[in-house]
């Protein structure tokens, strides 16, 4: 982050990044627009891997600061970096059941929607209607972590909870140990915490599995039981 | 005409591009709590040429005395919203105009957000990290809670008690209508207030960033027009009118 020696500097600079906006819109918008013809092409054609070829429009921000002060520029890269993760991983790509980019932003939106919904836990029914559409994209858990920590949420104990309640009978054992542990990184809760340590048992990680039940605080009798079982097991 | 105003309505306005923004938005607003013996009504203005315009139109197609200028990707979730706006306005009739989010003093450069907010939150949304649990089941606000008064108004959602013409003449895009009408309202002698949020009562879900292409030139526009007030005070300026 830049450093100013007195307000006035700052002004300047603000007054200069918006002169500088204004001088390059005409190219920026011509930039974009082929961007998305692009998208087009490669969700057309399913040809993902040449998606990475707009990385170099965000990752060299000297070249392009002005796709970094727009919302769709932004998701763009995001969904790059999802995508790069997912295809590492072997997953079937979020991006995958969209055709073209205006597909892809929808799919993009409604997916925050949806999971907004289920952070917020407003009603049943919201919740439903955001389940029913969850479980009807590709969503890996590389999207919904990437999504949940560049758009707005912060409940991240609800947001978490509630999607892998949503989620579970999709996502494989491996996904779920995944999104769990990141929640545990971030919130140790008790219900997520336990149940972390019921799918490390399930693969037979019984070390593991030990290891997330000793950080509960204060557990119930049932817990304590099942740590001394454990701990007799290893 | 002269048309009668109902004053036992509410109108939420709202210009949009956007279908599945819009239907977020509609999601929120039926869920909002309507106090009794009012009415409420929502108005979309389709690809309007300019926020004011856009506004104007919706302004002059509705009979409500309450008007809730919005974005189509703001979402409110404090369920009491009207009945919250409503005693803030009946607690005072000069309280011409409530936002979400305000500013106390007018920047020097003319963007707004170089001064110290008041509200909801700091940059165009609400700053969810100060409320990690925030439960909206809960929450209520009380006038006790407080308002406070501001010289300008951010212009994700604008709520007003009477009928100001919008700036349509000078401003053609997207950009400082919030300010122009602030101005307006305060050149015309009315309070601004923002009501002070123990949570956020909306989410404004803009990507986090702002579409700023045109917003230097119309910078410049507000600068000339308002010179006189630059770095001053909604308490400076009332001392004027």
């Amino acid at each position: 982050m830049a450093t100013y020696e007195s307000l006035n500097e700052f002004l300047q600079e603000a007054e200069r990044d918006l002169q500088k906006l204004e001088a390059d819109k005409s190219y920026c918008l011509d930039l974009y627009k082929s961007m998305q013809q692009h998208i087009d092409l490669c969700l057309g054609t399913k040809q993902y891997e040449s998606l990475f070829d707009l990385f170099p429009y965000f990752e060299e921000p000297d070249s392009y600061p002005q796709f970094h002060n727009s919302s769709e520029t932004k998701r763009i890269h995001i969904l790059l970096n999802i995508l790069k993760l997912e295809l590492k991983y072997e997953k079937t790509p979020f991006l995958s059941t969209a055709n073209d980019y205006n597909g892809i932003m929808a799919q993009y939106l409604m997916t925050i929607f949806a999971m907004r919904r289920l952070e917020l836990a407003l009603s049943e029914e919201a919740m439903a209607e955001a389940a029913t559409y969850l479980t009807s994209v590709p969503l890996t858990i590389y999207a919904a972590m990437f999504i949940s920590q560049n758009e707005y949420f912060e409940n991240y104990e609800n947001l978490f909870w509630n999607l892998y309640t949503c989620m579970k009978s999709i996502w494989p054992i491996g996904d779920k140990i995944q999104w769990l542990t990141w929640l545990f990184e971030r919130e140790p809760v008790q219900q997520a915490t336990l149940e972390l340590a019921s799918l490390y048992m399930e693969v037979h990680n019984y070390s593991r599995a030990y290891q997330y039940l000793t950080a509960i605080p204060s557990p119930s009798k049932d817990i304590v039981a099942l740590i001394s079982s454990l701990k007799e097991l290893l | 005409m002269c048309k009668t105003i109902n004053d036992h309505k509410f109108a939420f306005i709202l210009c949009t591009n956007n279908d599945i923004y819009l239907q977020e938005c509609f999601h929120y607003l039926n869920q909002l709590v309507i106090p009794d013996n009012y009415e409420m009504d929502i108005l979309t203005i389709y690809d309007a040429a300019s926020m004011t315009s856009g506004y104007s139109e919706g302004m002059a197609s509705t009979d409500a005395k309450y008007k809730i200028y919005m974005h189509q990707d703001v979402f409110i979730l404090n369920r009491y919203f009207l009945c919250d706006i409503l005693s803030i306005f009946q607690s005072d009739s000069s309280i011409g105009m409530i936002g979400m989010v305000g500013y106390p003093t007018i920047s020097k450069n003319g963007i707004m957000w170089h001064q110290r907010w008041i509200g909801a939150d700091p940059l165009y949304g609400s700053d969810f990290s100060a409320y990690p649990h925030a439960d909206y089941k809960q929450y209520r606000y009380s006038l006790s809670d407080g308002i406070a008064d501001v010289a300008l108004i951010d212009g994700c959602i604008m709520i007003t008690s009477y009928d100001l013409s919008w700036e349509d003449k000078l401003l053609k895009d997207w950009h400082f209508y919030d300010a122009f009408q602030s101005m307006n309202f305060l050149l015309n002698g009315y309070r601004i207030v923002v009501p002070l949020q123990k949570l956020p009562w909306f989410i404004h879900d803009d990507g986090r960033i702002l579409s700023m292409w045109n917003y230097n030139k119309y910078r410049k526009i507000f600068m000339e027009k308002y010179a006189p007030y630059l770095g001053k005070s909604y308490s400076d300026i009332r001392k004027h009118t």
